[in-house]
């Protein structure tokens, strides 16, 4: 029961992406460009990526836009660090994290979001695969959910469940399976207690 | 003393037909960039064999990670897309046949 989380395919791509992913290892996949529908055997979730500079900017983004996942991306620091202070969002997509942010994102359980597109079409691959190792470090010292997934734009951009473990592993990640599972598992149970009309609000579920 | 080995059977997503040699060169310097020149003569990367869409590479047992990450960072050949899934690593090259003609 692995999960691709980041995944911004569109077209024709989306169907093909799907049996891909299937057939590579995954049982679902979150949708960022384009939702899927009618998709059998597979589990789809809308995800919703959000780019802003200032919080009040993220506030009207997060209540004009709606998905079972939220993703900040940012470079700004301010911005993050009251994201994830407040759990605004369910991740944070960016270049590198302090202790300071993995501290507050531990607590409110914000993931960080390891994008391998981005390592593929860095222009310096070793600049960008140390700030993603640096970043991961940080992130299990101060135990923040870590999520990886392919950040696919087109069908030859996904990559096969075994090749993301591998680069799981060699970011230094010693649970390398649970970037694919752990946080996964807790948005989608989320999302099943909201549909249900159980979700109150984070820590609070009607039994 | 022996050094293990592994063999490692990849399937080959593209557009249209590619070279295979020319395929295998680009993952030969992908992953000599990735782990190094001093690395790369212990890795002892080999292609053993195609066969359709599959191919079966050998890497020494310590350096599979590594192969896979530089399988993945392999997005383009003759200007084609292409994307190479891992499939299979084991110890056997029979084993690794038998799952290919499976697949």
């Amino acid at each position: 029961m692995y999960y691709d989380f980041f995944v911004k395919l569109r077209g024709d791509d989306l169907l093909r992406g799907i049996n891909f992913l299937r057939t590579h290892g995954f049982v679902g996949a979150c949708f960022f460009e384009e939702f899927p529908e009618n998709v059998e055997k597979f589990q789809v979730l809308k995800g919703v990526e959000l780019e802003a500079n200032s919080v009040r900017e993220l506030k009207s983004l997060l209540k004009s836009k709606n998905g079972n996942f939220t993703v900040l991306t940012t470079n700004n620091y301010n911005l993050l660090k009251i994201a994830c202070q407040k759990g605004l969002v369910d991740a944070i997509h960016t270049d590198e994290i302090n202790e300071v942010i993995a501290k507050f994102a531990a607590q409110t359980k914000v993931s960080l979001l390891i994008d391998f597109r981005r390592l593929l079409t860095a222009k310096d691959r070793s600049v960008r695969f140390y700030q993603m190792e640096r970043s991961c470090s940080i992130a299990q010292k101060k135990k923040m959910p870590i999520i990886i997934g392919s950040g696919a734009t087109n069908y030859f951009e996904l990559r096969a469940l075994s090749n993301l473990l591998s680069f799981s592993r060699l970011l230094g990640i010693k649970r390398y399976k649970e970037p694919f599972y752990l946080p996964q598992l807790e948005i989608i149970k989320r999302e099943k207690a909201r549909v249900e009309g159980k979700y109150v609000m984070p820590g609070v579920v009607i039994e | 003393m022996r050094e293990k080995k592994r063999y490692v059977l990849v399937e080959i997503y593209t557009e249209g037909d590619v070279d295979i040699l020319s395929v295998f060169n680009l993952i030969r310097s992908q992953l000599k960039s990735f782990i190094g020149e001093q690395r790369f003569g212990a890795a002892k990367l080999q292609f053993i064999e195609r066969s359709g869409n599959f191919m079966i590479m050998k890497v020494g047992h310590r350096f599979v990670d590594e192969l896979k990450l530089s399988l993945s960072l392999v997005s383009q050949a003759n200007n084609k897309f292409i994307n190479l899934a891992v499939l299979y690593v084991s110890g056997s090259l029979r084993k690794i046949r038998e799952i290919m003609r499976g697949a």
